[in-house]
Formats: C-alpha cells, structure tokens, sequence
C-alpha cells in the first residue's frame, strides 16, 4: 500500500514540476521523449551555444528489431493517422529550431528552480523528458484531469444563478513555488477534488487546474482529444486575448514539433487562429499568425516529407490570406518545390494556389472550378483589380508554371509528382477555356502535323503527342 | 509463403486487451476504433464467437455520451469516428437494438453544416471521413432520411480533383484513404455517378508499386491499410480487375508476423491492430480462402449487412 502512495506522489510531483517548468519558460519551442542515459548526458554538457541549424530532437520511428533507419522516415506509415509513433527518440546537438527563428532575440526566464533531474531537461528553449518519467505523469496528469473536468462542469451547473464577471475568471495562475499550488490544488489518490472558498474561487480553481493537467496531457499524449477539447472550453468562455491565444498557439507548436503528424493539434491551431478572427483581433496579428503558419509548416515538411496534415493544414490558411499573401507564397514553394521534387504535397499546394486565383479570375457566376480558397476572400477585389490592368495574367502564371515543369522533368525524370502536376496545368487549360482562350497559348502538334491550341479539345487521353 | 496464419492473429488480436505498457496506455482514446479493427478481423476469421458479448456491449454503452454520441473509451468526448465504431461492433454482435438510434440519428444530422459537410464533433473540424462515417451509420441504424442526403453527397464530390481522386475537404490533396470514405459514402448514399470510374480508376491502379503492394498518394512507400482502402474502391467501382491481385496477396502475406502474429503496414515491420484488420480485410476482398466476405462500403461482414438490411429472412430461405 505505501509503495503505490509513493508511486502515485512521484507522479504528482513530477506533473507539477513539468508544469513549473512550462510556466518558468513560456518560450520552450522543442520537446524530446529521451532514454534516462541520453538525458544524464544533456545535464553533463556545460555551457554549450546553439549553432547547429536542424531541429534540436529527432524523432526516430518505431522499427522491428534489427531493421535499419528507413530511407525516408517522412514516408514511414505517414498515412496511418492512428498509429503511434513511439516515443523513442535520438537527442542531436543542440541546434536552433529553424521554425522559431522569431524567438532568436526572446530571453526566456531562466529555470531556477530546482526540478527532478532524472526525469527532465531544460534549456534554451529546450525541454527533455525521460521516457520512464511519461507513464507515471501520464496517470497522473489523466485522473486529475478527468476529476477536475467532472467537478468543473458540476460547479458550472450548480452556480448557474450567481453572477460571474469575465475578471474574475482571469487567469493569472500562481506564480510562486510549488507549495502554494500542491496545497489548493491537490487531489488525494482517489482523484477526488477538496472544494475550498467560495464558489467563484473554486470555479477559478478548477478551471486553473483543467488548464494545468491538459496541458500535461496533451504533451505526453498529443491525440489526446479530450483535452485540447477541454482547453477549447475553457477559451470559449473567457474573453480571448492576443496574448492567451498566441501562448495557445505556442502551445500546439511545441507539440507538433514532436509530432508533427497530430491532427489535434494542427485542428487545435485552425480553432485558435478562427478564434483570433471572430475575436476580431487586429489584422496584422492575425496575417502575421497566418505566414508564422505557413513557415511553420514549410519547416515541418521540410522533416516529415510529404505531411498530409502540415499541408493540409497550408491550404486551409490560403482561405483567409490576402492576395499578396498568396502571390508570395505561389512565389516561396516554387524554391521548396524544386527541392523535393518527389513530393506531391507541394505541388498539390500550388495547385490548390493556382486554383485559388484562377478561380477568382473567373466570372462570378462560373463554377467549374474546385476550389474554396480565395473566392470569398478579401483577395478577390485584389485580384479583379489585377487583371483589369493586365488581363494575361493569368494565362502567363499558367504559362510559366508549364514551362518550369518542363525544365523539372527534364532535369529529374521520372518523378510521378511532376508528371501529375504537368497533367494537372494541361487539364486546367483544357477545363478553363474561357480564361485561357488566346492566340499566344500553348498548342498540341496533331499526328496530321497541324496544331490545335491546348484549350481546345483532348483531354489528358488525347492521342496526339503534346509540348510545350 | 503464400500461408495465411489465422490463428496466430486470432490470438494476436484477443493479447491486445492485456498490454498494461505506456504505448497501449496512450491508445486509449481510440479504444473504440480498435475494438472495432479486432472484433471485425475476428469476424472475418470466423472467430468472433470467442468474445464475450455483453461484457463489450456493456463497455459501449457506457461510452455514450447525453448527446448521444459515443467517445473513443469511457469518459472521453463524443466524436462522429467513434459513433460510427460503436454501430459498426453493435452490428457484429446484433445487438444494435441495445442503443436508442434515434438519438444517435439526431446527433449525427446535428453535426450536418450548411454546406451538407459533417463536422467531426462540436468544434468544427471537418473532414470526408465524417461525411463517410455520418453515411454509413446512419444507413445502419435505417435512418439516412434524418440528414440531408443529397447535399451530403454534393458536398463529397466537391472534394474530387482533376485527377479523379478525393481528398480530406474541397481542395484537399488526393488520397487513397479519403477516396474510399468518398466513394464508400457515395455508393451508400446512392450517388455513386459522382464518380468518374474509369478516371479514378486509373489514378488507384496507379498506387500499386513493383513489390504488389499499394500506396495511398504518389511517390509513397506501399501500406498494408491502402490494400482495403484502395481495393474496397476499386471493387465498388467494379475495376479491381486493373491491379495486380496475386501480386497485391503475396505483399499482404508477407506483412504476417509468423511468430507473434498480427500484420505490419510492410514487411518486417511491428505488427499492430489496425494493420492486421486492413490485411485480413483485403484478403477477404481478394476472394483468400478461410475468410468470410467483407462488404468493401460498410467495412463488416456481408452476412453482417445482410441482416442489418433483411434480417434473418435471408438466412432462413437460404437454408
């Protein structure tokens, strides 16, 4: 019975030094699941700077005993959105999150306090956990959460009648040692909540630890829905400010750059960045949380090859871009394109662009496009302004992107992403007439050596041979 | 090698429930989808008798929420995935009389949008998956008249791209697995001619690589789950006969673990649960000899759909 209490202790504390450990450096932009012996080895490395450029944990995949890295890890069961990736992992050198370099001149606050050695890590942005530490956090972390949601939504209903100002939900959690936050906030072993004060401090209790173990949670097990779930809650109840909602997003990054697969928390960042929109945050924050999002995912996929998630989640930040946004970004892949050629994501990415403007080129009453980007976007009068002054723009984007697939080929034969993108702007022009309808595109030789332009008839089935 | 080891997997699949460690901890949330992967296996391996029913259907039933929709495992939020998992398991055993399909109906329509597309629970996510696991559930519980049907189904071509295939939403990237709950969705939703078959087919003949097996996107490592996602396409529109079937056998023989049992996405690979269900599932849709018929759009047993949709009639004039 004793070894079980301590068991259960040992969790709780090393929950609370996690979570004193979050609050000391809300810049921690890396966490790594390490082995016991490779976090001994971090705390052994004295002074050290940042100098390398590549992510500072890598995570390596599950494999057989016996079986070497797989060629690309990118590839490794990509799809499979409900398998677990392990929690094996490789610590590099330490290296500057590429995906952060807007923290470069943020001073986090120091760790001063003491925390348990054996079981994390932390400096410079950097956080490691042991792998033996996650279970017993993860026991923890799940009863408290689960007992606090339970007596929060109690408490929710049972003070229906009593008045709650906003401010008095506000969430400056306990600076201070870990003391003052295990004595109010501590449940005994059987996950049961002391109710203490007045209802409107326990309802901030509460809500204040539901914060606390999801964020635990969601750590240690990113598919966790029900937490991000709870967060989302919680947010939608109190009014949003830019800073909450940026320590939310930084939260979800911190995941993803362990996990950069977790569709939680690519879906976690979607809720947010609609919650600054609807909040009505200023402009510039919200299209500089936009581009932070598309870097962001350029840098994952850069790792995790062909990320259906990232890029998903890419696409989805076109619908609330500005034209200019747009066109830089159509202007960014082209260079990541070029260096993954084998990666249909990226240009599936520009295709979906080209869609987007292609689609608001067209008649308003023109259909026959898929695409839901730009439409009802605030780069419609943008683009409607553009082509006024030049009406081939969109034939020349069209054009150009057709002869820079062709040198690609060229150079990198073979590639089945290439060969689709190239079926895909033929398609576009034979679908779009009505766009692309001029003397100056591109033509099919037919067998009988006349042309036909490319507008026109034939599909990708045509017989006869095409080039551009 | 062309060995199917049915009975390692059997016992694979009923080990499962036992793993205490922090890999399997960590699943929990998802406890109803794999239930589902195991029992089904099961079924088509003509086990399912092992199991003991109410002990399950009981744990089912305490994963629903007030809503009426069902989480991943006790105490975790209502999610549409896990709605349609709990149906699905409920259908193995007949037992979908045990919930109130009224309710889940009513949970399901209400996560319909405008726009005919589902959202994955209250927050707003929306993907095709949902509007397949909105489809399916509902036309087994006979209640696809409580959504809007043919939006519904406008809203899953919205999502096909020039190259016959779907994706997660409009726009979205062509995938083999979100092209099998579109095209899964439009054949139960009867809307079937949404699809450009021969288009299609083409771009599914195209996953699969010189080894036999399937890939789900281009320029990807083959995975024992496309062999169901991609097949169960192409069987409901009727061009499987574009793949290489014994090649597409012999790559899913070979993900076998023949010590442990189970099968892996690839060869040598660590088996798990999902993989071993995709497998087996894909050797029944290739005609394998032991295993029971699947149908390739409810992802269950035809005998399983036959009497969800006739009854015991058709057993009983059969016999």
């Amino acid at each position: 019975m004793a070894e079980e209490e301590d068991s259960w202790q040992h969790g709780v504390r090393l929950v609370l030094h996690l979570d004193s450990i979050l609050e000391g450096d809300p810049y921690i932009d890396e966490i790594g699941f390490v082995h016991p012996s490779q976090l001994e080895s971090l705390h052994s490395i004295g002074n050290f700077a940042l100098e390398h450029k590549k992510p500072f944990f890598m995570k390596t995949r599950r494999k057989a005993e016996g079986q070497g890295e797989a060629d690309d890890t990118g590839q490794y069961a990509e799809d499979c959105s409900q398998r677990n990736e392990g929690h094996e992992v490789e610590a590099e050198p330490p290296g500057i999150n590429p995906d952060q370099s807007y923290l470069n001149n943020v001073q986090g606050k120091f760790i001063d306090f003491s925390y348990d050695k054996s079981a994390f890590w932390c400096a410079h942005h950097k956080l490691a956990i042991a792998v033996s530490a996650l279970a017993p956090i993860y026991e923890v972390a799940r009863k408290e959460f689960l007992a606090n949601r339970k007596a929060h939504a109690q408490c929710l209903t049972g003070t229906r009648n009593s008045v709650m100002s906003p401010s008095s939900l506000s969430f400056q959690l306990l600076e201070g040692g870990l003391c003052n936050r295990s004595a109010n906030s501590r449940a005994n072993g059987n996950g049961n909540v002391q109710f203490q004060g007045q209802n409107g401090a326990v309802h901030a209790l509460l809500q204040k630890n539901l914060m606390l173990y999801s964020r635990v949670l969601v750590i240690v097990n990113c598919d966790f829905a029900s937490a991000w779930n709870a967060r989302k809650r919680v947010l939608s109840r109190m009014e949003a400010t830019e800073e909450f909602l940026l320590a939310e997003l930084r939260l979800a990054r911190m995941v993803l750059a362990y996990g950069p697969k977790s569709e939680e928390s690519w879906a976690y960042r979607r809720w947010i960045i609609d919650r600054m929109i609807s909040a009505g945050l200023p402009w510039n924050t919200v299209g500089s949380v936009l581009e932070g999002d598309s870097m962001l995912v350029e840098a994952i996929a850069g790792r995790s090859r062909m990320n259906y998630r990232a890029w998903r989640h890419r696409y989805w930040l076109v619908s609330r871009m500005s034209l200019q946004q747009v066109a830089s970004e159509l202007q960014n892949t082209k260079r990541l394109a070029q260096l993954h050629v084998a990666d249909n994501c990226c240009f599936h990415y520009r295709r979906c662009l080209l869609l987007g403007i292609l689609q608001a080129g067209l008649m308003p009453n023109e259909k026959n496009v898929n695409s839901p980007t730009l439409v009802a976007s605030r780069a419609q009068a943008g683009l409607s302004a553009a082509l006024i002054v030049n009406p081939q723009l969109l034939t020349t984007l069209w054009k150009d992107e057709l002869s820079w697939n062709r040198d690609l080929i060229k150079q990198f034969f073979g590639f089945e992403a290439l060969w689709l993108h190239r079926r895909f702007l033929i398609w576009g022009f034979g679908h779009n007439s009505k766009i692309f309808k001029s003397a100056s595109l591109p033509v099919v030789l037919n067998n009988n050596g006349s042309t036909t332009p490319l507008s026109e008839g034939g599909g990708i089935f045509s017989k006869s041979s095409s080039h551009c | 090698m062309g060995e199917l080891y049915l009975d390692k997997h059997v016992a694979y699949i009923k080990s499962l429930d036992k793993k205490k460690d922090f890999d399997a901890v960590v699943m929990e949330h998802l406890r109803m989808s794999g239930a589902y992967w195991g029992l089904t296996a099961l079924d088509i391996m003509g086990r399912l008798g092992d199991m003991n029913v109410d002990e399950i259907v009981s744990w089912i039933l305490m994963c629903q929420d007030d809503c009426g929709g069902f989480g991943g495992n006790h105490e975790h939020d209502p999610h549409i995935l896990y709605t349609l998992s709990a149906v699905q398991i409920l259908a193995l055993f007949d037992r979908v009389d045990a919930v109130d399909a009224d309710k889940i109906a009513s949970y399901i329509s209400g996560l319909q949008n405008e726009d005919g597309s589902f959202s994955g629970d209250e927050w707003g996510e929306i993907d095709t998956r949902f509007s397949y696991c909105a489809i399916c559930c509902l036309s087994l519980l006979k209640r696809l008249d409580k959504i809007n049907l043919e939006k519904a189904c406008n809203f899953v071509a919205s999502c096909k791209n020039f190259d016959g295939g779907f994706g997660c939403a409009p726009g979205g990237e062509s995938h083999a697995g979100q092209t099998f709950c579109c095209v899964g969705a439009l054949a139960i939703g009867g809307a079937l001619h949404h699809v450009d078959k021969d288009l299609l087919g083409w771009w599914l003949a195209e996953r699969q690589v010189k080894s036999g097996g399937l890939n789900g996107r281009p320029e990807k490592l083959p995975d024992v789950c496309y062999s169901w996602w991609v097949l169960a396409s192409l069987v409901i529109m009727e061009r499987v006969h574009w793949i290489d079937r014994k090649k597409l056998e012999q790559f899913i023989l070979d993900c076998q673990d023949p010590e442990c049992g189970g099968i892996s996405d690839r060869p040598d690979d660590a088996v798990d649960v999902f993989h071993t269900f995709f497998g087996v599932a894909g050797l029944s849709l290739l005609g394998f000899p032991g295993l029971a018929a699947i149908d390739p759009a409810y992802a269950l047993p035809v005998n399983v759909v036959d009497r969800v949709f006739y009854g015991h009639k058709k057993q009983l004039a059969a016999s």
